[in-house]
């Protein structure tokens, strides 16, 4: 990574493709095809993903990184999916936001987060004695569960060497919804998993690639990369997180300049592994309504994961039903890219996403599911706010409460 | 219409002792536009010739095009498949070989090729001799579902040019009014399948933009209390036809809206809207119809012809030519790539194009009269 996300403002856009990713930008033929996809059109009538490109061409970046709207933009990347001349806007974006960054001029709440991801390694600011403190009481919370399904299941296991299994959790699951913990160790447990935690890496998010701060987003993959390395874990496994994911998954190589020898997966195509297996065993229709299921845009539309989730809950729901659209032209919750992290943002996020509640709202459906920490957030808010008559769920919760006991 | 071939009879003459090298036929693989004109010019040049087409008629995609006259004939082309069918079909010397396929290529050390090909119907097995091959086997339209966005097959009211061209072919424009009261607010959308890397086909149709003018004008024609906008990203389109086509639109109120809406919602009120940017800002257009100028994608049995024929194809999966100049020989001797099969192209390119085979065949195999 070279320096100049810090120095200031790039000459032309050729640096943004160099820096962040490679994106051919001057080969856009101003077709017009991301304005109509972009969620924000509407919200932000005088800009638009194809104006930010012409300005930035033009020499005018400086407009478009004194924008609101480089924040608002939640990275989902619909905008620019199927784009005739394969330009991708989030990688623009987010060197637009570095740029800002640079000049002082990142979201406040985005800038605490990421000076305490310096000091202590998440974006809490929890240290090591603390996390390992706190997940041993999430489990005693639920001990009794856990040990109906093995004795030693209650026991959560830390720095475990030769463990095959280095799982990587939000750090939501160890303050604000210690349920979520809960329901991964119920998985764990059920699976007799060979897994452990890390003290040393605990933070599946990575803030600095929110802002453009490529440096310290490199560093993080790097420490987490290294962790799993040090344990001897063959697989690295993400919570029902977004970005975190996506990066490890699909960036880390590129960015560490390296292969990386450990398998990358997310906890849902884990449970769907073992399901096909065997090993996770599901009642049929358990989940007594009708489901539906919402394509987080880094798990779906930029990794690609699309069906493992939906024959899961295709298998556990008594009726599943579609939103549309979906898949890889799904609408984004509206809090992704670090929408729903940044105060500044405020209730725009909820105005913002009135074309997904409406989209939730047509299926009639129930429960909402699906295994994005940022989606969940986002969704519950919506949910609150808009008083919609569905239960948010993740995946990994509905699959746990259809495990076969 | 074009300017037809000499309709002389008496200049075509069949050949009987013909020297080796140029005994048996012209296999033509097509029969198309493409096919049609080759094989007419070939006839007047008193050379034998046989199509081979897998479907039951002649004419090909150009058949299905319905003719673009408004009070004037605005020069489409379409009507000169019918000429050409008459002409091909009374022709002397050739053989139309309709629900054929090609199913084998061998060549011979003398340089030609026997050609295998198979009755679609009955199975029945032939074997051609052919002194030169001609591969005409055309195009075909893309399929607009490859792009969710635009709800083509999920939105009634979005249709492709060719659908359109159908139901002016059929004189059926009045379906897409059913209670005649409310009048149409239709978009074209350019370029749908055309310039995108995306799916490999990162080059321009060349037809589309004309095409989908001449439909406005024909549409208005109609019905002139019609609305008419036609988004596009740069206008692909030269000569003086062209331009004259242009301004004609302009004056009968069809609206040229640069910026193609990559998206198509319904609306509240059962119409489709979508968001475009006009005068530097994002708006809301609604139309009761759109029409996606679906572009030219290479036929689906070229890659087959391919590995039978050995004649390689290009990036795109069109038929490589042999150089930038020599558009209508593959770089295999007596393999001729006639039509929109080497590339996208319209009417009078691939008459002018079917003519250059034709000339290039009687150079090579020195078959002058």
């Amino acid at each position: 990574m070279n320096s100049a996300s810090r120095t200031g403002l790039s000459e032309n856009m050729s640096s943004i493709e160099n820096s962040i990713g490679q994106n051919d930008v001057d080969i856009c033929v101003t077709c017009g095809q991301c304005v109509s996809r972009c969620f924000l059109s509407q919200s932000y009538p005088d800009i638009n993903p194809r104006k930010i490109i012409r300005k930035t061409l033009l020499g005018r970046e400086q407009e478009v990184i004194d924008s609101e709207f480089i924040w608002a933009c939640t990275l989902c990347g619909r905008c620019t999916t199927d784009c005739p001349k394969n330009i991708s806007i989030d990688v623009i974006i987010r060197r637009l936001r570095g740029l800002a960054w640079a000049q002082g001029k990142a979201p406040s709440r985005l800038c605490e987060g990421i000076k305490k991801i310096k000091e202590f390694g998440n974006n809490i600011g929890v240290d090591a004695e603390e996390f390992q403190e706190t997940a041993e009481w999430i489990a005693e919370e639920c001990e009794e569960e856990l040990q109906e399904i093995f004795e030693e299941a209650s026991n959560v296991p830390f720095d475990r060497e030769g463990a095959e299994i280095l799982y990587v959790p939000n750090p939501r699951e160890y303050t604000s919804n210690p349920n979520m913990f809960q329901t991964y160790l119920k998985f764990f447990a059920h699976v007799r998993a060979d897994w452990t935690l890390s003290t040393k890496v605990f933070d599946i998010t990575n803030w600095p690639y929110y802002v453009g701060d490529q440096d310290d987003a490199v560093a993080l993959v790097r420490a987490t990369v290294d962790e799993a390395r040090n344990l001897g874990a063959k697989m690295l496994l993400t919570t029902e997180c977004g970005h975190g994911f996506k990066i490890l998954r699909k960036d880390a190589q590129a960015w560490l300049e390296e292969s990386i020898d450990i398998e990358v997966l997310s906890i849902v195509e884990l449970a769907y592994r073992y399901f096909k297996s065997g090993r996770l065993r599901l009642r049929k229709g358990a989940i007594e309504k009708t489901v539906t299921y919402h394509d987080p845009c880094n798990v779906g539309r930029k990794v690609g994961i699309f069906e493992e989730p939906r024959e899961l809950l295709k298998f556990i729901s008594a009726n599943f039903v579609e939103m549309w659209p979906n898949r890889k032209y799904s609408i984004c919750c509206g809090g992704g890219g670090s929408v729903s992290q940044n105060s500044d943002m405020g209730i725009k996020r909820f105005e913002h996403a009135t074309g997904k509640r409406d989209q939730i709202l047509r299926t009639g459906a129930d429960i909402l599911a699906t295994s994005c920490q940022n989606c969940l957030t986002q969704l519950g808010d919506m949910q609150s706010r808009y008083n919609m008559p569905v239960e948010i769920k993740s995946v990994m919760e509905l699959i746990v409460e259809a495990i076969e006991p | 219409m074009l300017a037809l071939p000499c309709k002389n009879k008496d200049k075509e003459v069949l050949i009987s002792g013909m020297r080796d090298h140029t005994s048996g036929q012209v296999v033509i693989v097509g029969g198309g536009i493409a096919g049609l004109i080759t094989a007419r010019l070939l006839s007047e040049n008193g050379i034998p010739f046989a199509i081979i087409e897998r479907s039951a008629r002649l004419g090909g995609h150009t058949k299905d095009w319905a003719c673009m006259a408004t009070d004037k004939c605005n020069r489409c082309h379409s009507c000169a498949v019918f000429d050409y069918e008459d002409l091909v079909a009374s022709s002397p010397n050739g053989e139309i070989l309709l629900r054929h396929e090609l199913f084998s290529v061998t060549r011979s050390k003398s340089g030609l090729h026997s050609v295998g090909i198979r009755n679609l119907d009955s199975g029945a097995e032939r074997e051609l001799h052919s002194m030169a091959l001609v591969l005409a086997v055309g195009f075909e339209t893309f399929d607009p579902t490859e792009k969710g966005f635009w709800g083509y097959g999920t939105f009634e009211g979005v249709m492709t040019l060719s659908d359109l061209n159908s139901l002016m072919r059929l004189d059926e424009l009045n379906k897409l009014r059913p209670d005649n009261e409310k009048p149409l607010n239709l978009a074209f959308f350019q370029c749908v399948g055309s310039r995108d890397k995306a799916i490999g086909a990162n080059y321009c149709s060349q037809y589309c933009c004309a095409a989908a003018i001449r439909a406005a004008l024909r549409i208005l024609h109609k019905y002139p209390d019609s609305k008419i906008a036609i988004f596009y990203i740069d206008l692909q389109i030269s000569g003086k036809v062209a331009r004259t086509l242009v301004d004609q639109a302009q004056e009968m109120g069809v609206r040229f809206l640069q910026g193609v809406p990559g998206e198509i919602q319904p609306s509240e009120d059962g119409e489709l809207k979508v968001i475009v940017e006009r005068n530097g800002r994002n708006v809301v257009e609604r139309f009761n119809r759109i029409v996606l100028s679906t572009g030219q994608r290479p036929s689906s049995s070229a890659s087959a012809i391919s590995s039978m024929t050995e004649a390689p194809l290009n990036e795109f999966g069109f038929f490589q030519t042999r150089s930038q100049l020599d558009l209508v020989r593959s770089p295999l001797d007596r393999i001729y790539i006639a039509g929109s099969c080497s590339g996208p192209a319209n009417i009078p390119d691939v008459a002018m194009n079917a003519g250059k085979v034709v000339s290039a065949i009687i150079r090579d195999l020195e078959l002058a009269i």
